[in-house]
């Protein structure tokens, strides 16, 4: 796949970390097999142009740094919440912002051309409707 | 490019912007209406979580305060808040009149003055509280807990109509806009009838710097596609909420004669909760928030309880950590019962600008603002404990929803910034009236409050009263 806003490397860190975060189990598809990372552009596309920049230099990180490294980051990343300081400040921007963007692509109930399966929303029960008059 | 003269106007097309402009144009002024946001029908509304956040909300939703421990959810879509919100109407008591007539000076915030002025705003909008044969389990479970506590609790009162139950609708779909028009968001109802009476929209076109030359007012900004534009008008209504008014009064330089603007910003930070509990609770379905928390002792000790959930994307920020532990829980997402904490903030934060002219929030809790928190986290586990959850999860983010101040209205130029007839001090043309103008955290939702100040401020626009 290809994206507007990320390069092929920065795409690969960002799957690196999605499957990090959302690894699948018996019921729940990879992130990688889901597939949903194709649709990233839908949220990129409205992200600010310095996040934007500094999201595309992350992931351009993420593509290149060993994955005990990596895992470790984002395990340091969901420890923020009481760390004070510039460190508790970039934790907790680095949490929203990789572990915004992979849940927001996850959760979307989106997924690749590809992708066969159980629907994620079917997995975990999510069938909020509204039906319009003309439904 | 200049592109006109008008009568007035309004940047920002939320509750404040589009009462006032449909008060001004009902009474023939020539009514111009700025909006950073998109315009959307409701058939059109994003109906992904995904295009929501990123479509509806200034930085897809993910706005940090200084230290990126709050995240403010502030709206950007004609329509602003009510688009977005969960239609809550309720009126202060006495508790956040007193508190605000006491610092603003202002005598008219009393429950009595108010009284017009809110039934004036309830006859714009259709309210109604949730039958209770429609409620659904995530509220059988706080009505539970709550009585088993002792604790009391009452119906809530929402804008809405028809917007059947019976057919299995699901309000928590209403949060990325209604596609009924049952909301009584503002491009269902005032901005609809401001439209109807003349109002010129213009979506999609972020105002940036505002001047004010003899009598003149002048405001700039530009599009989405980058286009910069000029529009001209004899008066200026600033409505573009807490953040978005100061940051364009800083940007323009006002606060120069106006030392107040950008300072006493809240926001009620809200932390969400969830019990889990062994049979499905489907906190999704049907009317999604019915109940509130109305206990004196709660309102005593600065917090209430709100009965709420969200959807997928969320809940998975929410809930803490990652990998197959986090999968494995929200897969056990439809056994969530759902209770936030509002916290009513009373350190003040303050909104600056960059150098390129972003907004800058420096805001935090201070140690009653978490003995606050804590005093609501206590109640929300005994809640969820005696209702027979079987774990709780306390999700750590404070979420920035109630976004008031940084305007405050006031009898003294040096520690406010619109008069009590909704002016800018020592400018006659510049007017503001929506959660901008808030003193402090009154900790009850403030959208019809909004409404309410909204009507007085057309009045005073209008100079019939």
């Amino acid at each position: 796949m290809t994206s507007t806003y990320l390069t092929a490397r920065q795409l690969a860190g960002l799957m690196r970390a999605g499957e990090i975060l959302a690894p699948g189990d018996a019921d729940l598809p990879s992130f990688s097999r889901l597939g949903c990372i194709e649709h990233v552009d839908r949220i990129l596309e409205y992200m600010g142009d310095k996040d934007l920049a500094d999201f595309g230099s992350l992931m351009g990180v993420f593509a290149w740094l060993p994955g005990p490294v990596l895992r470790s980051i984002l395990w340091l990343m969901t420890k923020n919440q009481s760390m004070p300081g510039s460190l508790g400040f970039n934790l907790r921007m680095l949490e929203l912002g990789v572990k915004g963007v992979v849940m927001t692509l996850y959760y979307s109930g989106l997924s690749g051309a590809g992708f066969q399966g159980k629907s994620v929303y079917d997995i975990i029960g999510w069938d909020a409707k509204i039906c319009t008059r003309t439904e | 490019m200049n592109t006109g003269m008008y009568d007035v106007i309004i940047v920002g097309s939320g509750v404040a912007g589009s009462f006032i402009a449909q008060e001004l144009c009902k009474d023939g002024a020539g009514c111009l209406m700025l909006e950073a946001g998109k315009r959307f029908e409701s058939t059109t509304y994003p109906r992904n979580e995904l295009d929501a956040n990123s479509q509806l909300y200034w930085g897809g939703g993910m706005e940090v305060n200084h230290d990126a421990s709050i995240v403010f959810l502030r709206p950007k879509v004609v329509g602003g808040g009510s688009v977005v919100n969960q239609a809550l109407v309720d009126r202060f008591d006495d508790i956040a009149f007193d508190s605000w007539r006491d610092v603003s000076g202002i005598g008219f915030f009393n429950r009595s003055d108010m009284a017009q002025w809110y039934e004036m705003a309830e006859s714009e909008v259709a309210i109604q509280e949730i039958p209770e044969k429609y409620r659904n389990r995530n509220a059988q479970i706080y009505q539970s807990g709550f009585e088993k506590c002792g604790y009391r609790y009452a119906p809530l009162r929402r804008a809405q109509k028809d917007c059947r139950y019976e057919d299995g609708n699901d309000c928590i779909v209403c949060l990325s806009g209604c596609p009924l028009d049952s909301k009584q968001s503002m491009p269902a109802t005032t901005l609809k009838r401001a439209l109807e009476a003349g109002l010129e929209l213009v979506a999609d076109f972020e105002a940036t710097q505002v001047e004010a030359v003899n009598g003149t007012i002048r405001v700039r900004g530009r599009s989405r596609a980058g286009e910069e534009r000029s529009y001209e008008s004899g008066r200026l209504v600033t409505a573009a909420g807490a953040i978005g008014n100061s940051r364009l009064l800083l940007n323009s330089g006002f606060d120069k004669r106006l030392p107040a603007i950008g300072r006493n910003f809240f926001t009620h930070p809200q932390f969400m909760n969830f019990g889990i509990f062994d049979e499905p609770v489907r906190s999704h379905k049907g009317p999604f928030q019915s109940l509130k928390s109305d206990d004196p002792n709660f309102r005593k000790d600065g917090f209430k309880l709100e009965n709420v959930f969200a959807p997928p994307i969320g809940i998975a920020m929410l809930v803490p950590g990652f990998g197959e532990k986090h999968q494995a829980c929200m897969k056990r997402m439809d056994h969530f019962a759902c209770i936030e904490i509002a916290v009513r903030d009373t350190n003040p934060g303050r909104i600056r600008v960059d150098r390129r002219g972003r907004p800058v929030v420096t805001k935090s809790m201070n140690t009653e603002d978490r003995a606050r928190y804590q005093r609501g986290l206590t109640a929300v586990n005994n809640v969820f404990r005696a209702a027979g959850a079987k774990e709780i999860i306390n999700a750590g983010w404070a979420i920035g929803l109630h976004l008031m101040g940084g305007c405050c209205i006031g009898t003294d130029p040096a520690r406010s910034v619109v008069d009590p007839d909704f002016r800018l001090h020592g400018h006659p043309n510049i007017y503001a009236a929506d959660s901008s103008i808030f003193p402090n955290a009154p900790g009850i939702n403030p959208s019809l409050t909004i409404m309410a100040l909204a009507k007085k401020a057309a009045a005073s626009i209008r100079g019939r009263r």
